[in-house]
């Protein structure tokens, strides 16, 4: 029983960090259609912006958190600049842009490895302790900071988009654009603020899990792929669906690779993906970021 | 006063290759409501769209309130004081009705005290909007959403408030009602262009009408002295086949 709560406990943290990076393909998804394959690549950007902070310039955690989050949106921003807003106004752009997002992601992976080396740091985790106990079960604190971290970012986002003007705006210009520019809204600093936001997310996820592995230029390409796995089975867009469908995700790997093979951890969720598209194809919640977060 | 607000001078506009407005011109001036008039595919949609910046001309310039607004975005020149309430009323779907509103003061820097200020003006205007406050925009009727369409477009604070088709498939109560509105609108010194395909209605709100054909002008009139044209009755009402009100 222990075990089954441990492994139920490393599941959810692992589906946090797929439910943030999951998020954000939707939400860059239904505010400008495009689906961004470089999406992982933030996870790595925020992971190495941690390392640079934290171990580099010894901030302490959660100042160096809050700003590798940040830098990481603002590289998100300037990727929109470059990669997205140049073929915006192009009719059919769909193939393209997404084509783009991923001759980008390996330029992106190419100059980190170049500015810090082959070799992978490692990031410590922000409690020291090695387990804490909770009431018979033994439990890395990093997962509990994993849970507790996403909880507040989902909070936090779900307030600004529901709750702010500038979050109504945002919505305001992924149901129509053209509509939107008609009331005032500026829909390129729109498009720019989607990028922030869900590549801030991947920043975060790919700091929070960087402590369980090591930080790699390519640390978030596996991430990534089962994050869009677990956007799918959400539906895009939805942040209950993306929240839903990350922890199913990271509970099938978990509990996969503890009971049916370690070998093949990263197919069960595709085989689950699989499974599920032949049942439910719309995914969980089928609707806009727009209409429902 | 009678000075331009608006001018357009040879205007050539439309999509890509596609010419929908062959060097059209036209001026609105201070407190009127103008109409433009014409069968459907004639370029009164292309007209208001390339007045409001969704579509840049080719040839030509725009003068408003005399400055050259043609080459400026949507977002620029709705801060100029031009709003445009497009065809088909694209209202958003996934807000609320009060939320749709708040859009409409995007526009511009607004304390809470005006939004809502300017939200109870637009209720006074339409109070079954009211009872809707809270309704996503795609739940709403087709005239309630033209009600929430205009609405929106008077929180922008407009000098001059384009109306596209705001009698498209309303029932002739609700069009009956709307057109009261935009009566009342223009006597409260907001200048009005309207489109309609309801020649009688347009003659009857309007101080002066254009009539578009093949994206050209074709005439340009006080309505009084087209309403007294029976042959331009006949022709347009024939061809519209929009005759009754
Ligand atoms: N998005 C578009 N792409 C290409 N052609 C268009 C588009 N919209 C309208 N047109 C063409 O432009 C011309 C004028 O259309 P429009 O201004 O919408 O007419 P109206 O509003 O008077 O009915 C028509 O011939 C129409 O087919
Ligand atoms: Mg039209």
């Amino acid at each position: 029983m222990a075990e089954i709560i441990q492994l139920a406990i490393t599941g959810v943290a692992l589906g946090s960090i797929y439910a943030l990076i999951a998020f954000g393909f939707g939400l860059i998804y239904t505010s400008v259609n495009v689906v961004n394959f470089a999406q992982g690549d933030f996870a790595m950007i925020g992971a190495y912006f941690m390392v640079s902070l934290e171990l580099g310039a010894r901030l302490p955690w959660w100042l160096a958190l809050i700003l590798a989050v940040l830098l990481a949106g603002a590289c998100g921003a300037l990727f929109q600049l470059l990669i997205y807003q140049p073929m915006r106004r192009r009719p059919r752009n769909f193939l393209p842009v997404m084509i783009a997002t991923v001759g980008a992601s390996v330029f992106i992976e190419q100059i980190f490895l170049v500015i810090y080396g082959p070799v992978p740091f490692q990031l410590p985790s922000i409690f020291k302790a090695q387990t804490i106990r909770l009431g018979g079960v033994s439990v890395y604190p990093q997962y509990l900071v994993i849970i507790g971290a996403t909880a507040a970012m989902m909070a936090l986002l779900r307030w600004f988009i529901e709750g702010t003007k500038l979050g109504k705006q945002l919505q305001a210009t992924a149901q129509d654009a053209d509509a939107a520019r008609l009331m005032g809204i500026r829909v390129a600093r729109m498009a720019a603020l989607t990028f922030a936001i869900s590549t801030a997310l991947a920043g975060l996820a790919g700091l929070l899990i960087a402590p369980l592995y090591t930080v790699t230029s390519t640390m978030g390409t596996s991430i990534a792929l089962k994050a869009f796995a677990a956007a799918i089975i959400g539906g895009f867009g939805s942040m209950t669906g993306a929240i839903l469908g990350g922890i199913s995700i990271g509970l099938i790997e978990t509990f996969g690779a503890t009971y049916i093979s370690g070998t093949y951890r990263d197919a069960f969720p595709f085989l689950f993906l699989i499974i599920f598209l032949i049942i439910k194809p719309v995914g969980l919640f089928g609707e806009k970021v727009s209409q429902k977060v | 006063m009678m000075s331009n607000m608006l001018e357009l001078a040879a205007i050539r506009s439309g999509y890509g290759a596609v010419v929908a407005l062959h060097e059209i011109s036209l001026e609105v001036r201070q407190g009127e409501t103008v109409v433009l008039l014409g069968v459907n595919g004639a370029g009164k949609s292309t007209t208001l769209k390339t007045i409001s910046g969704l579509l840049h001309p080719t040839r030509g310039t725009i003068t408003f309130q005399g400055e050259r607004i043609d080459r400026l975005a949507p977002e620029t020149i709705v801060r100029r004081g031009i709003a445009h309430v497009p065809e088909g009323r694209r209202v958003f779907p996934g807000l609320t009705v009060r939320e749709n509103l708040l859009m409409g003061t995007s526009n511009r820097r607004v304390t809470r005290a005006e939004t809502e200020r300017d939200i109870a003006r637009v209720l006074e205007i339409f109070p079954d909007l009211e009872r809707l406050y809270g309704q996503m925009g795609w739940s709403l009727s087709g005239g309630q959403q033209q009600m929430l369409a205009i609405g929106r477009g008077l929180m922008a604070r407009p000098v001059l408030l384009m109306l596209d088709e705001p009698s498209l498939g309303l029932a002739p109560v609700i069009v009956k009602q709307v057109f009261r509105t935009i009566e009342m609108i223009n006597r409260q010194g907001v200048t009005v262009l309207l489109v309609e395909q309801n020649v009688n209605l347009g003659l009857k709100v309007a101080h002066r009408a254009y009539l578009l054909e093949n994206g050209r002008i074709i005439r340009a009139a006080t309505t009084d002295a087209l309403a007294a044209d029976q042959e331009f009755r006949r022709s347009l009402l024939g061809a519209s086949g929009h005759g009754a009100d």
